[in-house]
């Protein structure tokens, strides 16, 4: 069995089994060792015990992988800091990794996104990366998702071209945020700042509030520093006049910043890398801000004007 | 923890030099300045500009910012001088000595390339400025100096930060040099007043010798920009072999320069581990 050389592919491995996990991975880690690709299995689950006794080898890295599947934005973002680093050292990254949809539902549609946004975030690197999906306790609607976002599905019987898969923009389209406002927007605004042209009293006047509503420091320090680059991204990029509204409960809280400007017509602005290895890399504010909270998310009113959202949990 | 809720420490002593980002931080600054002399019953002696041409139009100026002087200018404590009787060698010298006879406990002047224009060369200037670094070692006056909006000054940032030892900056943001090689950074920075972090961190890389050690512990913010104008501004040094140090980081710049890739630029040291070294 072997695999294609092209730069970025995102496969799907399918298994029912401890030995169907070990024979269909065996060759994906084994064409890495030889081609001198940096090499790394995820997985904190006894499958990783498996392939760790299946793969006795000091190149290949073994990771419980609890860092990058942190969140789906974090998994994505570290992914392209290790494609940086890697094929800038002339080595081709090879990952090989279980996806952890969970019951939320709201969790489960990121890691539902984050499956067709790889092939798009990772684009301008040599990756190759292979999804492990257990059938026997994957949700039907989540294997039709794994089938619309690989370019290859691999099994113990080989490696076949994935007929099922949609273009990314299409099916990103499908997947992007509605306009609707956050169940959180019904309440009253805990804060209300108008016409804004700089990043600075926002910060000063969210972190008061955030605090004043019980925010422990360590959560409200990440969320301050993404609403101020959010805001900068208002200020410099779209058009007055920028406001703030702040909301909050005892579980979560969500800050919306919007200008009066044509809108962002990329919802999924700030996934891109904005690292040197992407020729058509932007600007790292909304990159760096998506990772500083629990979802940050772009619409565009049906008047123009953007609205970008970003929120946190405090129960975690 | 978050250091976004620690005010900025007060540094309107010394040979300053206040790079304002915009006039409304022009003018707060000013107004600090001046507020800090009456707090401290100094002399205030302000240089006549365009913006302030008078007593009056000074006092308005700092009533707006809240700042109240209209009994300190009756009394004497704040004059507004021209030019002419400011920018020179001997004058400086005579106002100050007059104010020290008056009985006043400390000096504190304000002025400006601006505002020396008509009067000196841009080299007379520069040296003069050498005079206001030693009235403030050998007398303890406090100069203010004013380079309006950098982006549109004569001078090159780069070499007026050389010349104030006390700091330069602005009302959001500031930095001293206690000594060569090494820059206390203080307050906050982001797209407003990056490129001063930045030409103040280009400054102390040309006084450094193998090390940069740039002082983390009172930056109470930085924002992604910030981070990227000290990897721009410290590149050349670096290049050419020299290290920069970065100390008393937070746990959330360590995190952002994590995020960023930006933190491969520098030798990094939190706020925990220079404390357990201390």
């Amino acid at each position: 069995m072997t695999f294609e050389a092209v730069d970025c592919v995102h496969d799907v491995l399918l298994f029912g089994s401890d030995d169907e996990l070990v024979a269909a991975t065996t060759p994906f880690v084994l064409d890495g060792v030889a081609a001198g690709d940096f090499v790394i299995v995820y997985g904190g689950d006894r499958h990783v015990a498996v392939l760790r006794d299946a793969f006795d080898d000091p190149r290949v890295h073994f990771d419980t992988g609890t860092d990058i599947y942190r969140s789906a934005t974090s998994a994505i973002a570290e992914y392209q800091r290790i494609c940086e680093r890697e094929n800038s050292a002339g080595r081709r990254v090879r990952a090989t990794g279980p996806l952890s949809f969970g019951d939320n539902p709201v969790i489960r549609a990121q890691w539902m996104q984050y499956e067709a946004l790889v092939n798009r975030a990772l684009r301008p690197y040599r990756f190759f990366g292979l999804c492990r999906y257990d059938t026997r306790t994957t949700p039907p609607e989540l294997l039709d998702i794994a089938f619309q976002t690989h370019h290859h599905v691999v099994t113990t019987e080989g490696t076949f071209h994935n007929d099922g898969k949609r273009t990314e923009d299409q099916l990103l389209r499908d997947l992007a945020p509605t306009d609707e406002p956050d169940p959180l927007e019904t309440t009253p605004p805990v804060l209300a700042i108008d016409d804004i042209s700089a990043p600075g009293p926002v910060r000063h006047e969210v972190l008061r509030a955030l605090l004043s509503g019980g925010v422990p420091l360590v959560r409200a320090d990440g969320f301050v520093t993404a609403i101020s680059e959010v805001v900068t991204n208002a200020v410099q990029h779209g058009r007055p006049q920028v406001i703030v509204r702040l909301y909050g409960d005892r579980h979560r809280w969500l800050c919306a910043v919007t200008d009066d400007g044509p809108g962002i017509s990329d919802p999924y602005t700030g996934i891109d890398s904005p690292f040197v290895g992407n020729p058509d890399r932007n600007g790292m504010g909304l990159w760096v801000a998506r990772q500083l909270c629990d979802q940050l998310t772009i619409t565009t009113g049906p008047t123009g004007g953007a609205t970008v959202r970003v929120s946190v949990s405090i129960d975690r | 923890l978050t250091r976004l809720s620690t005010p900025v420490p007060n540094w309107w002593d010394g040979h300053l030099l206040l790079v304002p980002a915009s006039t409304v931080a022009d003018r707060a600054g000013i107004a600090a300045w001046a507020q800090r002399g009456l707090d401290l019953g100094e002399k205030l002696i302000y240089v006549a500009d365009a913006g302030s041409s008078s007593t009056d139009s000074l006092l308005s100026s700092l009533a707006r910012q809240g700042v109240e002087a209209a009994d300190a200018a009756t009394t004497g404590q704040l004059v507004v001088v021209e030019p002419d009787h400011f920018y020179s060698v001997d004058a400086y010298d005579r106002l100050v000595t007059e104010a020290y006879a008056q009985g006043y406990p400390g000096v504190r002047t304000c002025g400006g390339p601006h505002a020396a224009g008509p009067i000196l060369s841009e080299d007379q200037f520069v040296r003069f400025e050498h005079t206001l670094e030693q009235m403030w070692t050998t007398r303890q006056v406090s100069a203010l100096c004013r380079y309006g909006a950098f982006k549109t000054m004569d001078h090159s940032l780069d070499s007026a930060a050389a010349q104030h030892s006390s700091g330069v900056g602005e009302q959001q943001f500031h930095a001293r040099s206690p000594e060569p090689g090494r820059l206390c950074l203080n307050g906050e920075v982001d797209t407003a007043n990056d490129t001063i972090l930045a030409a103040v961190v280009t400054a102390a890389s040309t006084r450094a010798g193998h090390t940069l050690l740039l002082d983390c512990q009172g930056l109470a913010f930085a924002s992604v920009s910030a981070w990227r104008a000290l990897v721009e501004a410290t590149e050349a040094f670096r290049q050419a072999g020299g290290e920069v140090r970065l100390t008393g980081l937070s746990k959330l710049d360590e995190r952002v320069l994590r995020i960023t890739g930006f933190g491969s630029c520098f030798a990094l040291e939190s706020a925990t581990a220079q404390g357990n070294a201390s």
